[in-house]
């Protein structure tokens, strides 16, 4: 067997699993600002992930660590069970798809795809069969010898996936690869991208600031902001479950009242007192997202009786959204559109309440 | 009016989309009248004129000047300028590289300050700079005393009035221009595509060779033809450092004209001077053109 870092021999099988990333208290610091701070993050071998944060959030330093682009300032990043947060680009075997696709303008695709394989000394014959294979893979074998500028974006975006499959890395890492496509062929790419890593059993490292795109792709989402990792968990569990009010506000509209809790029941700081089923206690942020909200009958019988005055409401597209003034502060709640109820006028007096199941604390203050 | 309901175009000036196609092209007719009279006038004219005149001019139609031309005198000196021009754009390329390099690719005080310099050296006069080597080079100038006070030389090298001083001065004076056309070449490359290379497996050199290099190329051929073309028509440098001993076509041309008179030898010579460049240049092209680098497949 050869060495980790020149694996690729003609001999290796097509499908091969990728290899788990590991992160240990990395960080990255310019002067006194932290670009990551004491990452720690684990994802595993055919594991789809995606790193999520608005800009500024250490995201896209994150990626050039992974890269190799950029030294870690501390911490370990480990690739299978090799450390190689000092190991060159070049030598680490992790498939990069850039933003802008970074395709090479003077090659044609077949060259463009063969590439990887060229500078790893691949015989020619072995190139070919190879390139062919993973044009196969993002169907585009009919345009192999097209030059980069006769692509459009889509296929662009295509050929640099096949040239960061085609000598099998351990992992893949994407930067933003969809933000340039319009929104059809965004849904359409999500689609292949997830259903090409799936084939391979690659591990993805999917880098992106657009919430719909992580939540649609990935196996788990690691959040970030200001350099530090928020929290890293489902789809469903960051929209149900929160860390806290940063992940909250970012997936999604979010109802957040702060106060405390203590045995089941919260207390907001203005005194109201809600039930929950947190059974921790101390100050804590209670979350109860829009579409839980519900008005008259449909609350429960033992939930407290809130009112609020209907301050304005919008359609959009297929709900409702009302804004309420209550006791607990401006909420928000959407309803689902049906021919049985209009939407409430103006200075309407609404009961309101939330299956207290739904509710969900966040301990610590905000 | 082919339909009955008026749309747009009808409505807006009465005119149908056809009138408006000719309308269009008169108007570009007319704007494009000026640059062809001034091509006409300053190129055509001229140049046909120059073409007359060496065919004998005035004095009815002859090949004489033609056949002075093939004395070995002037091959000779035809090849010592080429010799000159070709050996003066290598060495600016090979200079202006890593120059043109350093500035597009690093960001500092430094390479604000070069690129300042390499405008500034390009509005000085070429004379003012030309003559400024002469002070540097002469026997008693800065380089001679340093080299000797290093001890690196006992007596003074002859670096002036001869070929070595006029391949320092023309290289001096022409690096401005190739680092100027390979310096917009260099930034317009995109960062993404040498770390896409590395991340990809290639080497640092072998990003370079195969993927920055590459595209850097069409400055690099852009600014040889420019380098080159000025090179085999400078006059003022190697008639002021080369003191004689580097005699180029150019300045057979002005020997023509001022001393021997003959101004169809001279129009003769300026006509086969500009045939070689152009010569040179659509060779150049084949081997190493854009063409090349961007056209249809391999």
């Amino acid at each position: 067997m050869t060495t980790a870092t020149t694996s690729i021999a003609g001999t290796a099988p097509i499908n091969t699993r990728g290899v788990g990333v590991r992160f240990e208290q990395l960080s990255k610091r310019y002067g006194d600002f932290y670009a990551v701070d004491s990452l720690d993050l684990n994802v595993a071998p055919g594991e789809f992930l995606s790193i999520l944060g608005p800009s500024g959030s250490g995201k896209t330093t994150v990626l050039m660590l992974i890269a190799g682009f950029v030294a870690p300032t501390s911490g370990r990043l480990l690739l299978g069970d090799q450390d190689i947060s000092q190991i060159p680009p070049y030598k680490r075997n992790i498939g990069v798809v850039f933003q802008n696709y970074a395709l090479f303008p003077h090659l044609d695709v077949r060259r463009n795809v063969g590439f990887p394989l060229e500078v790893r000394g691949v015989p020619k014959d072995e190139i070919a069969k190879r390139v062919n294979w993973a044009l196969e893979r993002v169907h585009m074998e009919k345009f192999a010898d097209r030059r980069i500028s006769q692509l459009s974006g889509g296929q662009q975006q295509r050929i640099a996936l096949a040239r960061a499959i085609v000598f099998e890395p351990r992992a893949l890492l994407m930067d933003e690869p969809l933000a340039a496509l319009d929104r059809n062929l965004r849904q359409d790419m999500q689609y292949e991208i997830r259903s090409l890593q799936r084939s391979l059993g690659q591990t993805v490292i999917y880098v992106t600031h657009d919430q719909e795109e992580a939540l649609n792709l990935s196996d788990r989402v690691a959040v970030m902001n200001l350099g530090r990792l928020q929290q890293v968990d489902t789809p469903k569990n960051l929209y149900l479950r929160p860390a806290n009010p940063f992940v909250a506000g970012f997936f999604g509209e979010a109802n957040l009242l702060s106060g405390k809790t203590q045995g089941g029941v919260f207390t907001t700081d203005a005194g109201i007192r809600l039930p929950v089923t947190e059974t921790r206690e101390g100050p804590a942020v209670l979350c109860v997202r829009p579409e839980m909200i519900v008005f008259g009958d449909e609350r429960k019988s033992d939930f407290p009786s809130l009112t609020g005055t209907v301050l304005e409401t919008r359609y959009r597209g297929s709900i409702l959204h009302i804004e309420l003034d209550t006791p607990l502060g401006k909420i928000n709640a959407v309803q689902h559109i049906n021919t049985t109820n209009d939407a409430p006028a103006e200075g309407t007096t609404l009961e309101f309440g939330w299956d207290p199941n739904l509710g969900h604390v966040m301990m610590g203050q905000v | 009016m082919s339909t009955t309901i008026p749309n747009r175009n009808t409505l807006l000036a009465g005119f149908s989309s056809a009138d408006w196609e000719s309308q269009r092209r008169r108007v570009t007719a007319v704007l494009l009248i000026l640059p062809v009279v001034m091509m006409t006038l300053l190129f055509l004219v001229p140049l046909g004129y120059l073409l007359w005149l060496s065919f004998g001019g005035p004095a009815g139609f002859s090949l004489n000047a033609y056949k002075q031309l093939s004395a070995p005198f002037y091959i000779n000196l035809a090849l010592f300028t080429l010799q000159l021009a070709f050996l003066v754009t290598i060495a600016c390329a090979v200079i202006a590289y890593p120059l043109a390099y350093m500035l597009a690719n690093i960001e500092n005080t430094l390479s604000r300050l070069v690129v300042l310099g390499l405008v500034i050296s390009l509005w000085l006069s070429v004379l003012a700079r030309t003559y400024s080597w002469i002070i540097i080079l002469q026997r008693n100038g800065v380089v001679n005393n340093m080299l000797q006070w290093m001890g690196i030389t006992d007596g003074p090298l002859s670096l002036v009035y001869n070929q070595t001083g006029v391949y320092i001065g023309m290289i001096h004076i022409l690096l401005p221009y190739m680092v100027m056309t390979l310096y917009p070449t260099m930034r317009a490359i995109d960062g993404s595509l040498v770390r896409s290379a590395l991340s990809l497996g290639a080497t640092p050199w072998t990003a370079f060779r195969r993927i920055y290099f590459p595209l850097s190329m069409s400055g690099l051929v852009s600014g040889s033809i420019l380098v080159f073309t000025m090179a085999i028509g400078f006059f003022v440098t190697p008639a002021i450092l080369g003191g004689g001993s580097a005699n180029t076509i150019v300045m057979a041309i002005q020997n023509q004209v001022q001393v021997l008179v003959d101004l169809p030898l001279a129009a003769a010579t300026s006509i086969i001077l500009l045939l070689v460049s152009m010569l040179i240049l659509v060779v150049y092209e084949k081997i190493a053109g854009v063409e090349k680098i961007f056209g249809e497949g391999r």
